[in-house]
């Protein structure tokens, strides 16, 4: 028989990153030739320049204009498969060991370019004060890049509609999302021949399972890229043809999937969170204990009642084809999306599996339920915060990546009144939020 | 560091909740056309006034439909054939028939399905202007030499003739490419598929208050399969509807962002996949071959004797080696997610598709599955090996025919369909020599062909 895969991801726990004449990691201290690095990422025709700074925790600082954050990784045993399909070839991913660099992340950060969608794309992470409290970035040593674009590739500023920009405008975004990979992957090489701290075996299967309650993940994907390509989602984006599929989770943990769409900064699906999935590692963490964690059905949204319906029953049936006596379900936000969270709900708890939904709610005020849509049996919904929620942030001594806030065009660098969707993973769809429920 | 082996994802006690499908067959020895639709002491007679009228109501596409019949051995040739479905209809809840073609996309593969057993509905037409015609001929001999060559010569057939309203397509309409035609021969193309599928509840629900001659009972859960060799069915899809829409194919036809994924083998023999594409009519994944499909009934029918029957991964075709490698990459996961010592792999036929099949083949050598590979062959001479692709892994190949062989066919008394053989332009009804693959299922890619190998 074929050996299922297991991932051995090897941690190495940074405490600071600095800036030095070359790139290695010493005694927790991550050096970084900037030089050498941006010198890498200014190959891409499509950058006219690129800062390279770091940004500590409790530091006055507001990084802006986020448009996706990385954790620094190489695949250690299978060399040329970083980010496969994006970096590489699209091979598959997820065993075999991968070195990442804890604590770190690699932020990227652009203004808008002509042509690119504004409405949802603001993100912002502060380092310090009220705002460090709601983003998980916060308490991450952040090597933000700030991308400026070269002019000269921009020939068109028409968009189709607010999912897709110009071709210029998405060539751009997944340059710049690129760009961010090579540098994830340019840091992490320092561990190559190193000795990690701490290495974690991720493989589903094993002993002594039978007793324990079978549970699949039914993930419902916000159109990253799958292996390069950006999976067809619903008819809203993708097209209705595409059909739910089963991904290993190991593959999404090890770089297999890798944001795509600058979608509001709450509920972004950054790959930080896809490398990092708060669901998958607490599944993993209980699988053997207090589960039999079965594996993830891999599904979207459909744009009208009959792709709905095909699409929720044949992820409900892949949910089966698992064995899954519970599933739980995200919901990547949105009006579409949370119908077929509903209907994938409701279809399996009318096949005799139990469900958990992980939501985000978006309430302008007390009276709204901040749900758009419901079924009966959604009878277990956890709430991963209200997007919609106002809060204030203090000033700030210093901005990166831009001096506007994007659609209400304050200061970036003063005191903002501005509600959560623009703080980046504020409600992580994924859980890993910062938020926390409290009885009353 | 660990090494062991993990156990596989499907483990053998999994239980796949409510997937049994109980398929009632009803054996049809011979059909007639009569005043009432009803099945009696195996003969099925047929209203075609009702059954014309019933085609022809609330249809855009449908100007007329003629009803005949076609019985083995009788001197018929049949041509410019559409796709072909086998009677069922399904009879207990969700009670979705052809589930997105007709009503809401519901989950099938579970319940009771009635089938007639040995008839088939052929629907035949001519192209219509702006439908690409280079692959669409299909014939059926129903006796003489080129009866042997496809297994619908050995069914009782209700052949429905369509013609289109004259008023919905202008003469001389230009097609896209050589695989879409107009956007409205592409849709009469799916009114006369659904014609076809309504043609076929119409007769089978002659059925429903009938005791069958025999119920198969299908399902992967079988205790007796516990320890046998593991194997899955790597199933390279044509473009059928899956659930009322075209899945997305490889690149040449649809876009290269589509996975492959893995679908119940009840779904498939139940209904969820129907024709949509009349690709050369030999390996066309007609609708009746993916209802009665050879290799799943096959994988059924040795489940827990020979082998443990572990699913099906339904996949494509890339249009670049970028999209070839993700798409067979993704394949290759997830028969190994199904926890398969050995797959089996089709072809649908094609340059592009071999490259997939084979390193789907390749992917899976590597990660320690066995692999059987069923391809057809295009050789038009004895130096050609038949083959445009390979790879070293490729060791256990079962041929489903020569698609280039060619074949000579005898007069007939009665040509249903049209007058004249498309691209050659030949008269129908004459003697002539052609290739094989012009003759509907004579190389099936799922192995219900009727060619058979001989040891020399």
């Amino acid at each position: 028989m074929a050996k299922q895969p297991e991932l051995h991801l090897g941690s190495f726990q940074v405490r600071d990153v600095v800036t030095g004449s070359h790139t290695g990691l010493q005694a927790g201290v991550l050096s970084v030739n900037i030089a050498e690095l941006k010198e890498r990422l200014l190959e891409d025709s499509w950058f006219s320049d690129v800062d390279v700074e770091i940004v500590r925790p409790g530091s006055s600082v507001r990084i802006v204009h986020v448009v996706d954050v990385v954790e620094p990784r190489i695949r250690v045993s299978d060399p040329g498969t970083d980010f496969p399909g994006m970096l590489s070839l699209p091979r598959t991913v997820g065993m075999g060991r991968t070195h990442r660099l804890a604590g770190v992340a690699v932020t990227e950060v652009a203004e808008p370019v002509p042509g690119e969608p504004t409405y949802w794309r603001e993100a912002i992470i502060d380092m310090s004060g009220v705002g460090a409290r709601f983003s998980p970035f916060a308490a991450l040593i952040n090597l933000v890049l700030s991308f400026k674009p070269n002019p000269k590739r921009f020939i068109t500023d028409q968009y189709v509609n607010v999912f897709e920009g110009s071709p210029e405008a998405v060539e751009y975004g997944k340059a710049v999302r690129v760009a961010g990979l090579k540098a994830a992957v340019y840091l992490a090489e320092v561990t190559r021949s190193l000795e990690p701290d701490a290495v974690e075996t991720y493989a589903l299967g094993g002993s002594g399972l039978e007793a324990l309650p079978r549970v699949a993940y039914a993930y419902q994907a916000a159109m990253p890229y799958v292996y390069g390509e950006i999976a067809p989602g619903g008819g809203g984006v993708g097209g209705a043809g595409a059909l739910p599929t089963l991904i290993h989770p190991n593959e999404i943990l090890d770089g297999a999937l890798v944001n795509a769409f600058a979608w509001a900064g709450s509920a972004r699906e950054s790959t930080y969170m896809l490398q990092n999935h708060a669901l998958l590692q607490e599944l993993y963490r209980n699988h053997g204990k207090s589960l039999d964690f079965r594996g993830v059905v891999f599904y979207t949204f459909g744009d009208n009642l009959k792709t709905k319906e095909r699409i929720t029953s044949h992820a409900a049936t892949l949910v089966q084809l698992l064995g899954a006596q519970g599933a739980i379900l995200n919901y990547l936000g949105g009006g579409h999306p949370i119908v077929d969270v509903m209907m994938t709900c409701e279809k399996l708890e009318k096949r005799g599996v139990k469900t958990t939904l992980l939501l985000m709610e978006m309430a302008q005020n007390p009276e709204d339920s901040g749900h758009v849509h419901y079924v009966r049996e959604a009878g277990a919904i956890i709430s991963t915060g209200n997007y919609e929620q106002v809060i204030n942030l203090p000033p700030v001594e210093r901005v990166i990546g831009g001096s506007q806030i994007l659609v209400s065009e304050e200061a970036a660098e003063g005191a903002l009144a501005l509600s959560l969707r623009h703080v980046l993973a504020a409600t992580d769809q994924f859980g890993s939020m910062s938020l926390r429920g409290r009885g009353y | 560091m660990s090494t062991q082996t993990a156990a596989p994802v499907l483990e053998k006690s999994a239980s796949v909740a409510g997937m049994t499908l109980e398929l009632a067959s009803y054996d049809v020895r011979d059909i007639v056309l009569g005043t009432e639709t009803a099945l009696r002491d195996g003969v099925l007679s047929i209203d075609a006034g009702v059954l014309r009228a019933h085609l022809l109501r609330d249809n855009e596409w449908i100007g007329d439909v003629s009803v005949a019949l076609a019985h083995p051995g009788d001197s018929v040739r049949i041509i410019h054939i559409v796709d072909a479905v086998e009677p069922r209809t399904r009879i207990s809840e969700p009670g979705t028939d052809f589930p997105g073609m007709l009503g809401v996309p519901r989950t099938v593969g579970s319940g009771r399905t009635n089938r007639l057993n040995g008839v088939a509905v052929v629907e035949v037409a001519e192209p219509v202007p702006g439908e690409p015609t280079y692959w669409r001929e299909a014939i059926a001999d129903m006796s003489g030499e080129g009866a042997r060559y496809t297994p619908f010569s050995q069914l009782h057939n209700v052949v429905l003739t369509f013609t289109p309203k004259a008023d919905r397509f202008s003469k001389g309409e230009e097609m896209q490419n050589i695989m879409t035609g107009t956007t409205e021969a592409e849709e009469y193309g799916k009114a006369v598929r659904i014609a076809g599928l309504r043609a076929a509840i119409y007769l089978a629900e002659a059925t429903r208050n009938l005791e069958p001659d025999r119920l198969e009972v299908l399902s992967l859960d079988d205790e007796r399969a516990q320890g046998l060799p593991a194997v899955a069915y790597a199933y390279q899809i044509q473009s059928p509807f899956i659930y009322g829409e075209v899945a997305p194919a490889g690149g040449a036809i649809h876009g290269p962002g589509h996975l492959p994924t893995i679908i119940h083998p009840n779904e498939i023999l139940d209904g969820a996949l129907v024709n949509s594409f009349t690709v050369i009519a030999c390996m066309r994944e007609v609708t009746y071959a993916i209802q009665n499909h050879a290799i799943v009934k096959e994988l059924y029918a040795n489940h827990g004797k020979t082998l443990d029957f572990r699913g099906v991964v339904l996949y494509t075709n890339g249009d670049s080696v970028t999209t070839k490698e993700r798409i067979s990459a993704f394949a290759s996961n997830l028969v190994v997610l199904l926890g398969a010592d050995g797959a089996i792999l089709n072809y649908l036929g094609g340059g592009h598709p071999i490259v997939d099949v084979m390193m789907t083949c390749e992917k899976l050598e590597k990660r320690g599955v066995k692999t059987t590979l069923m391809l057809m062959e295009m050789a038009v001479n004895p130096e050609d090996s038949g083959h445009v692709h390979y790879v070293r892994q490729a060791d256990a190949i079962v041929s489903t025919g020569n698609y280039e062989q060619l074949v000579q066919l005898a007069p007939v008394k009665t040509v249903l369909g049209g007058t004249n053989i498309l691209e050659s332009g030949e008269d129908a009804s004459g003697s002539f020599s052609i290739a094989l693959r012009n003759v509907l299922a004579s190389t099936s890619q799922f192995g219900g062909g009727r060619l058979r190998g001989r040891g020399f």
